[in-house]
């Protein structure tokens, strides 16, 4: 499995905390992470990472939003959703905007690693 | 027919003690959802406010005990490294962070609605009380644990014929 650099979005530090840990349990690394949605665009572009997981409600600007203007940025951005918002509708929006995985809170370890095997055997199978 | 402000505090409610049953390892009792009869209401220690927009416009309260909290924030980050200076800030994100996920959760059960609306959880710090609005009605649930009270309250104007 190739080596992943992951970017944390989430307005919690908590969270922030708890994602980087799972993230470097199961063999990957976070190369940045942004408690906001806008600040999460320009994170983007400076740490350039492979997988970015992204909360929904924050201040600022919301997830969704900041999913559109990372693949404005970069159609080839990958971004997975990690929120407690389990609404139908809101799993469509994500999809729409371009969310490529959706994983509702609180987080279990073994569903982020499904999320994010799942999506690196599609990208990147070697 | 649309969902009620009475089934929407249950729906929270049964998901914010199934929540603390499962990540917490902490039982509550039996609730039971009322009016608030009085003109003013006691806030516990920490209180944490969500607003539901959208077709539902409601506030969600959380509001904790000291005791109650304080174990819920202990069992929360006992795998991270916290330092003693971002210990209440950490303990503010605990309970931003348990209202947004029953709130989220409890999104799915909210039925014949279009999609809504959570707002970041805004902080209240010690207990206050507050006055009642005649415009608006408020309902109470109390979740009782042998670590403290969990107080959940929602708030809806009248005007929205919930």
């Amino acid at each position: 499995m190739k080596h992943l650099n992951i970017m944390v979005v989430d307005d919690s530090a908590i969270t922030i905390k708890k994602l980087t840990k799972i993230i470097e349990e199961i063999g990957h690394s976070v190369v940045g992470s942004a408690k906001t949605g806008r600040d999460a665009v320009e994170k983007y572009k400076e740490s350039k990472p492979d997988i970015v997981t992204m909360d929904i409600t924050m201040p600022d600007m919301d997830g969704i939003e900041a999913t559109r203007l990372i693949l404005e940025h970069d159609s080839r951005a990958i971004i997975i959703m990690i929120t407690s918002h389990g609404q139908e509708k809101m799993v469509i929006d994500a999809v729409e905007a371009g969310a490529l995985g959706y994983v509702i809170k609180p987080i279990k370890a073994d569903k982020l690693k499904e999320s994010i095997d799942k999506i690196a055997n599609k990208f990147w199978k070697q | 027919m649309s969902v009620t402000m009475h089934e929407i505090i249950k729906i929270i409610s049964q998901r914010a003690a199934k929540f603390l049953k499962d990540e917490m390892a902490i039982d509550t009792e039996s609730h039971e959802v009322n009016l608030i009869p009085s003109n003013r209401f006691m806030l516990n220690y920490l209180t944490t406010v969500l607003t539901i927009g959208g077709d539902i416009n409601i506030n969600v309260i959380f509001s904790f005990e000291h005791t109650l909290i304080r174990k819920i924030f202990e069992i929360y980050t006992e795998e991270l490294d916290v330092l003693p200076e971002e210990e209440q800030e950490y303990i503010e994100e605990t309970a931003g962070d348990m209202i947004n996920i029953v709130v989220g959760n409890s999104t799915v059960e909210f039925r014949n609605r279009e999609a809504v609306s959570l707002s970041p959880p805004i902080m209240i710090s010690e207990a206050k009380s507050i006055a009642k609005s005649k415009h608006s009605d408020f309902f109470v649930n109390h979740l009782r644990s042998i670590h403290g009270t969990l107080s959940i309250f929602c708030i809806a104007s009248k005007d929205t014929g919930m």
